[in-house]
């Protein structure tokens, strides 16, 4: 999970390195119907730009690219779409002007930092919509502009077609009302600096320099977080209210006095973003209110400076609101602004912060800056990769698809012999000396068999030994056989009476008590898992996930079995493991249909999903298998993977040739391709049996493998052995290695006799004891050191 | 033998075990009680979920045995198998008692029973298919003395004939019609014809019966069973006797030549010993309203006939095979022709209960395990003076079962061939292996110089896994694992566990079953208490490690009812995110850094804590299945008390109590396919902690045992907890689905926990949800609102929220 939040960042700083565009338009939100989806995002990707620009980190390479890109998209436009353009273009001249008089009017030159940052963005993005579209006109000049504004507002033509419609979020008592009385510098609403003032949406038209402002004022969100329920209704209301008309500007409102490291609002820009959709903040103006108020102490002791302060709590929203987004490179700009009434103000009257600025100039052009901003985005329609999820996900291994593809695949019924295996050995069991040949023998009493000297106690057991080889494989026939004439008597009558199975398969009967995993709690919860015996053909268990939760016992998922004939020789099985949590949904299954005809061919399909990340992988697999000749069986399969969008298509050849009864070679071949990559691979497998199989698992196996993938080529090799070392104690040594170097060997011994084996498990506790008291000891010294 | 309700028993049970696993071949019962051939069907139950055990836990089906005795008692129990043909026109008619029926019936009931037909079917498989045809023109009825001695002639059709109502069945419909072992469509030769006459005749059924053969032109007979049926006078009243375990009376053949005088006091001395037997016999199991039922019967009916006797016969044993008194059997009618009709009735006593221990090859062996740990898992019901019945047979399958001490069980129910009547129940076990070690190594090879593979450490990894049951065949176990990716030398990975039971604290014989256990082990688990709330950002997890022993005894007072007390030592280190001993919870700063000044994760403040601490849990479980829903109620009262031992002396005590009660809403019918009744559930969850308390002790608020729809721990960490539940449950076919509506609070307490960690990590401290459900066999899918933010989820879980 956390690899993938990585990746997820990485895979954003690249996309934003390839393609850094002055405009971040989004497709979706224009045809969105929700709320505030209509405007698109101006103003956070301006205010970024612009502090590269302060940083030196607008690198010249990166227009030229970006051009080159939209050259590429939009030359497939055609003819028509140039006019269009070239209309549109100056359509954005004009809103340019209108952003000059609206500056000029704030009395503010385009210098300014907010101002530079529209003008040059709009200037580049005109530039670029000019190249795309060879329109031969010579691009304006922001001098031109700002004089053409000059002029006309020097005329003082009020006709400034200009209006902003602003939407106002935030908790109770920050300010809102407070707020948009001073904007409109009038007292249109009422206000309590102690009660919630505000219990309905309203809408309040005004006019500010000119400009027609409308304000919706919202009630105020709770803060604690045990009120979520009912501000996520307040906020659908609200949701509804600006459906119709959207707001060009919406301003999250908060109070700087109360800002502190603790900052606990999060949960409420998760909501605000839950509810209008992550895209409401590219159009947010963060405003702090009591921006007069002092800084608090810092850990000096003496206040911290004003704008260091102001620029740490500006830091801590929009690093939230970054979270909330889920996005690291998004910047909401902020504003400072003070609404009591004893504010400080300039010689014109009008209210300045501690630092000296006019907070409602600041507050207007940002708000302009933004609806310009949105508008031209609008006009010139800008369509760009940037998102905030992104939806591409990295192509997944292909060797791993590989072997999942060459994987031999069988249907998991109900007797686990294979049949393949099974028809030799009955047909040849003849020569075999057979049990019940076998002289007669006495069982010796535990008190006899003490007696006997060591030499007699080893024929003994050896004996014995032989005898139950004997036995198990005389079962083991009887077994095949009846299974054989149950599938004749099939054959013969296929009305099998299930009626008398489902009546007697209900009995009720309490299946004994789960073990579960021991803990240090007084607690021991069976009674969770306590069941009546199930009657269906399901096998449910619970996945126990050892590193779960403390004081829990960690039965976490579900893994879910069964397999059914659904006609005869027709058979489908099922293979699940999920889990399914508040927020994580996992799921791993398999699910095989076959058919087999016993005598000539079988076909299996296979679906298998899967979840990677946030995407579902899901495999369609289709496999045959012919026996050609008696002990030859060839095959092939075809299985088409789908992760993301991404689809891989492979093949495989495999062939089983049987030779004698003990001994099996199997080969196989598969090549799988997809999203220009393509990964090849075979291998070979031969196995030999012991004497006596199926009773007893002696076996040699050795194979070899290659894989070749991306011009790398992985020759690899292993064996496999299973053998009994003694009477009682069995190996198996299982060792492998590829050309690169890597490798592993294991053995494993187990024994039903001479368990002093595990004493080795004394050795690695007794020295771990002594390791931890070792350090326990240099942790007392290092302690005895520090003080 | 369809006759016999017992075969329709087997089916029943050897089908009622789920066919999960495939049938284990290792069944040795037939080489002792041929009988038991009769039904070869074996299962197996099915491995417990999860239960990680790959034995074989194949139990024997205990109905095949039982058919097996039921048709060996055909041979066993048979009273009069020897006694002469009856005499003619209905015996002695006049005699109105004593033996009355019993001479009369001869053998009657005995044949029924007696393995002879099953024989005769045997038979007809042997010959197979082939049949020859008659050679006769077709429609004419040929005595069954003319038939050819050579000939299989094959019987298309059985006809019934009662002479009395000159009527003809065609087969089936007659309840006759299960006495004659001829099927249509067998193929049989003159002999078995004749066989099957004879012991028609013989049955008592009849008074006189006749067999014809009518050919076919197709070369195949049909055979038309011309028959007087038997009757008696009429009888008003009923007696069921157990003539089980009671001598034989003797017989004394009736001479031919006897007077009328000496046939007088015959039938007499029959008549005296008769009703010495019925006084000396023992009163039967039968309740009162089922001898109602067949005195209503009698009553009805006025004459005695063969068929009401046949019929009352079906009744009597219906209702002890329909309780589980699977080898009682009605052996005989006595009494006839008085005014009651006696009913002898074979319960089946117990008069032995033996255990036998198997070897791998099926031989009888000594065996580990001590007799006394079997027989106190017998349900008193299976011992030696109880009438037999098939269910604490099963129970004692199931009970020795949970021991996990045997691969294959078997209870047998046996006819003795000392008592006649009784039975001897068998026990048939085979171990498993006592002992079992693996060691398993690893090592990884990883190029090293020049690019040549070599191993990356000489000193490998793996896991060494033992254990050792059934310890002096008393059921005492020792079983433990190490784990590590470096056993010579392990480091932080190491994990193990020894667990040692030692069951019978009281001695195996003392009814008290008290069991202690001692076990040792590590574990790393993740700690609810630093988690965020809600939509907050990720918190850092913090591992718990404890490692210590934990020693205690438990005593089970029912199944599920218990208390357990004991000493916990443990030590406790946190850790956190790259596994280094960490001291206080963290959280993520808006800088990007992290801050340090979260709450202490333990009580010393250095990351480690040490501590010995009592435990105590109670728990009252009365809780039982109806029909798979469970009803009933349980309590369980938790107690940790800190002794001061350990890292800063911690002394605390901390308890919790919790009560569920599942209030059945309506009654419902029990029984295999009904529905299970509405249930509500009320559950209510209180704890507290008085003195020092670590946060990974204290209680957390939320999840799915806590409060459904939010995460673990997601509403908060506190010293008090009071959690309250209800869910309502209503049955869907064979499941249910439910809604439910659940709170918890932490009373305030929260702030009690050092550090506040449930401020610290924006928790509320309380909560509510609601939601609704399906329980899907043992899983649960349901969609919880939690009613803090309003949004649902869907969860998918594993067993029983309650």
């Amino acid at each position: 999970m956390l690899d993938f939040r990585k990746w997820v960042s990485n895979q954003i700083i690249s996309n934003n390195l390839l393609s850094a565009r002055p405009f971040r338009f989004f497709v979706d939100d224009i045809t969105n119907e929700e709320a505030s989806s209509r405007e698109d995002t101006g103003s956070t990707s301006g205010t970024r730009l612009a502090r590269d620009s302060q940083s030196h980190h607008i690198p010249a390479t990166e227009i030229p690219a970006s051009q080159h890109l939209i050259t590429a998209e939009s030359s497939q436009a055609g003819q028509g779409y140039h006019d269009w353009n070239a209309d549109q273009l100056s359509k954005v001249e004009e809103l340019q002007i209108k952003f000059l008089r609206i500056v000029h009017r704030m009395g503010m030159t385009p210098e300014s930092i907010i101002v530079s940052q529209v003008l040059y963005r709009l200037q580049i993005s005109s530039l670029i919509r000019a190249g795309d579209s060879d329109v031969k006109r010579p691009v304006f000049k922001v001098n031109k502009a700002w004089l053409a504004a000059s002029q006309l507002e020097a005329a003082g033509r009020p006709d400034l077609d200009f209006s902003l419609r602003i939407l106002v979020l935030g908790k109770t008592g920050v300010g809102k009302s407070s707020t948009i009385n001073s904007i409109l510098g009038q007292q249109m609403l009422a206000t309590n600096a102690f009660q919630p003032a505000t219990n309905h949406i309203q809408e309040i038209v005004g006019t500010v320099k000119g400009i027609n402002v409308t304000v919706i004022d919202t009630p105020g969100l709770s803060a604690s977080c045990s009120n979520m329920h009912q501000n996520r209704k307040l906020l659908h209301s609200i949701k509804r209210f600006v459906r119709k008309s959207q707001p060009d500007v919406v301003l999250y409102i908060d109070r700087l006095d109360v800002m502190n490291r603790g900052y606990s609002d999060y949960p409420l820009l998760k909501l605000i973003t839950d509810v209008f959709g992550s895209s409401i903040w590219f159009n947010t103006v963060l405003v702090m209110t009591h921006s007069s108020s002092h800084p608090p102490e810092g850990p000096s002791g003496l206040p911290v400076a004003y704008d260091s302060f102001v620029h740490k709590c500006t830091k801590i929203i929009q690093h939230y609101v970054r979270q909330a987004v889920s996005n690291a490179q998004f910047e909401t700009p902020a504003v400072l602004v003070e609404n009591h009434p004893m504010c400080r103000t300039n010689t014109k009257g009008e209210k300045v912060l501690p630092n000296g600025q006019v907070w409602l100039h600041q507050f207007l052009l940002l708000c302009a800056a933004t609806k310009v901003l949105a508008d031209a985005n609008l006009l010139l329609k800008f369509q760009d990769s940037f998102q905030l999820t992104p939806n591409s996900s990295r192509p997944p291994s292909l060797p791993h698809i590989l072997s999942s593809l060459l994987r031999p695949r069988s249907l998991p019924t109900a007797n686990d012999i294979d049949n393949d295996d099974a028809d030799g050995v009955l047909d040849n069991d003849e020569d075999e000396d057979d049990y019940d040949n076998l002289p007669p023998f006495r069982i010796l009493t535990k008190a006899q068999f003490q007696k006997l000297s060591k030499v007699q106690r080893n024929a003994y057991l050896d004996e014995l030994d032989y005898r139950e080889t004997l036995y198990l494989k005389k079962q083991w026939k009887e077994e095949l056989r009846r299974q054989r004439e149950t599938m004749l008597h099939h054959n013969n009558d296929s009305t099998s009476n299930d009626g008398n199975e489902d009546i007697a398969s209900q009995e009720v009967m309490q299946v004994s008590d789960l073990v579960i995993p021991l803990n240090f709690d007084a607690d021991y919860p069976v009674h969770r898992f306590r069941c009546v015996l199930g009657h269906d053909q399901w096998t449910v268990r619970p996945v126990l996930d050892s590193h779960g939760w403390d004081h829990d016992v960690g039965f976490d998922g579900i893994n879910l079995e069964g397999s059914q004939e659904i006609r005869r020789n027709l058979q489908a099985s099922l293979f699940a493991q999920m889990r399914k949590d508040k927020e994580d949904f996992s799921i791993q299954s398999e699910c095989i249909a076959g058919f087999t005809d016993p005598k000539r061919y079988s076909l299996l399909t296979e679906v298998d999903l899967q979840t990677a990340a946030n995407d579902l992988v899901c495999t369609v697999h289709g496999d045959a298998k012919f026996r050609n000749f008696k002990l030859n069986t060839t095959g092939g399969g075809l299985s088409v993977t789908k992760y993301g969008n991404m689809y891989f298509i492979g093949g495989k050849l495999e062939n089983t040739l049987i030779i004698g009864r003990r001994s099996k070679i199997a080969a196989n071949a598969g090549q799988i391709q997809g999203c220009g990559q393509v990964a090849s691979g075979a291998s070979i497998e031969a196995t030999l049996r012991g004497k006596d199989y199926p009773i007893k698992d002696d076996k040699v196996t050795l194979g070899a493998s290659i894989l070749s993938f991306n011009k790398d080529v992985v020759l690899g090799g292993s064996v496999q052995t299973d053998f009994k070392a003694t009477r009682t104690i069995k190996m198996s040594i299982n060792a492998n290695l590829n050309n690169q170097g890597l490798g592993q060997i294991s053995i494993k011994t187990s024994t039903s006799e001479h368990i002093e084996i595990a004493l080795v498990a004394i050795f690695s506790l007794v020295k771990a004891l002594f390791q931890r008291k070792r350090t326990d000891v240099s942790v007392d010294q290092k302690n005895s050191l520090g003080y | 033998m369809a006759l016999l309700s017992p075969t329709r028993f087997l089916q029943i049970h050897t089908s009622a075990v789920p066919r999960r696993r495939k049938p284990s071949p290792s069944v040795a019962c037939s080489a002792e009680n041929p009988d038991l051939d009769l039904s070869p069907a074996r299962s197996s139950i099915p491995s417990l979920p999860a239960a990680p055990s790959d034995r074989k836990s194949n139990l024997a089906v205990f109905a095949s045995a039982t058919a097996g005795v039921c048709a060996a008692s055909g041979g066993g129990f048979l009273f009069h198998f020897s006694s002469p043909p009856p005499p003619s026109g209905g015996g002695i008619g006049g005699g109105g008692g004593g033996w009355g029926w019993g001479s009369d019936g001869g053998g009657f009931w005995n044949n029924v029973f007696s393995p002879l037909p099953a024989s005769a079917s045997e038979d007809d498989q042997v010959s197979g298919v082939e049949w020859d045809s008659h050679g006769l023109p077709a429609n004419i009825i040929v005595q069954l003395s003319k038939l050819s001695g050579l000939k299989r002639y094959k019987i298309s059709e059985i006809l019934f004939f009662d002479r009395r109502r000159s009527s003809t069945v065609v087969g089936t419909e007659d309840s006759f019609f299960e006495m004659v072992s001829l099927r249509p469509g067998g193929v049989y030769t003159k002999v078995q014809l004749q066989k099957e006459l004879e012991s028609l005749a013989t049955c008592g059924m009849f008074e006189r019966v006749d067999l014809d053969c009518k050919t076919k032109a197709d070369g195949t007979l049909a055979l038309t069973v011309s028959f007087v049926e038997s009757t008696w006078q009429g009888a008003e009243s009923f007696q069921c006797i157990n003539v089980g375990l009671m001598q034989q009376s003797k017989q004394v053949e009736m001479d031919l030549d006897m007077t009328d005088k000496e046939k007088l006091e015959y039938i007499r001395m029959q008549e005296r010993d008769y009703r010495r037997r019925i006084e000396r016999s023992r009163s039967c199991l039968l309740p009162e309203p089922v001898q109602n039922e067949v005195v209503s019967m009698l009553r009805d009916q006025g004459k005695v006939t063969a068929r009401l006797l046949q019929r009352i016969r079906d009744r009597v044993q219906r209702w002890y095979h329909d309780e589980g008194y699977a080898c009682a059997q009605v052996v005989n009618f006595g009494n006839l022709n008085t005014r009651q009709v006696v009913c002898e009735v074979v319960e089946g006593d117990i008069t032995q209960l033996s255990v036998q221990f198997l070897d791998k090859l099926g031989n009888v062996c000594e065996g580990n395990t001590q007799l006394a740990v079997i027989h106190r898992e017998l349900p008193n019901q299976l011992r030696p003076g109880h009438v037999f019945n098939i269910e604490a047979g099963k129970q004692a399958l199931r009970n020795i079962n949970s021991l996990s001490l045997f691969s294959n069980i078997e209870v047998n129910p046996r006819p003795d061939e000392k008592s006649e009547g009784g039975i001897i129940v068998e026990i048939k076990l085979k171990e498993l292996e006592q002992k079992s070690a693996e060691v398993s190594t690893e090592w990884s090879i990883a190029p090293g110089n020049f690019g040549r593979p070599t191993l990356t450490s000489i000193q490998p990894g793996g896991t060494v896994s033992f254990e050792h049951r059934n310890i002096n065949g008393l059921n005492r176990s020792i079983v433990g694992s190490v784990t590590s990716s470096n056993l010579i030398n392990p480091q932080d990975d190491l994990s193990f566990k020894i667990d040692y039971v030692h069951p019978y604290v009281d001695g195996v014989t003392n009814p008290r079953n008290r069991t202690f256990r001692a076990s040792c082990f590590n574990s790393r688990k993740l700690s609810p208490v630093f988690t965020g709330g809600p939509g907050a950002d990720e918190v850092p997890p913090v591992w718990i490690d404890r490692a210590g022993i934990k020693a205690n005894i438990t005593e089970n007072f029912t199944r599920q009812s218990k208390f357990t007390y004991g000493l916990v030592m443990e030590e406790i280190s946190t850790r956190d995110e790259t596994s280094s001993v960490c001291t206080h919870g963290v959280r993520a700063l808006p800088s990007g850094g992290l801050s340090m000044d979260g709450p202490p994760t333990t009580l010393s403040g250095t990351g480690t804590d040490r501590m010995v601490f009592a435990q105590a849990n109670i728990t009252r479980d009365n809780t039982r299945f109806i029909n798979g829903a469970v009803v009933g109620q349980r309590d369980v009262f938790q107690l940790d008390q800190g002794l001061g031992i350990g890292s800063n002396y911690p002394f605390f005590n901390r308890h919790q109590l919790s009560s569920t009660r599942f209030i059945q809403l309506r009654s419902v019918e029990e029984g295999a396919g009904k529905l299970p009744p509405p249930i509500l559930v009320m559950h209510g969850h209180y704890g507290g902690c008085v003195g020092d308390l670590p946060s990974y002790d204290a209680f957390t608020l939320g999840g799915p045992y806590s409060v459904r729809g939010y995460n673990m721990g997601e509403l908060g960490a506190c010293r008090n907890i009071l959690e309250l539940a209800a869910e309502l449950r209503v049955p869907i076919r064979n499941t249910y689905i439910y809604s439910f509506i659940e709170h918890g609070t932490d009373l305030g307490s929260s702030k009690d926990v050092k550090g506040n960690p449930t401020e610290f990590f924006r928790r509320v401290g309380h909560g509510s949800s609601y939601g609704a459900g399906v329980k899907l066999g043992m899983v649960r899918a349901e969609y919880a609102v939690d009613n803090n933010s309003g949004t649902g989820a869907i969860f998918f879980r594993f067993g029983e929220r309650f």
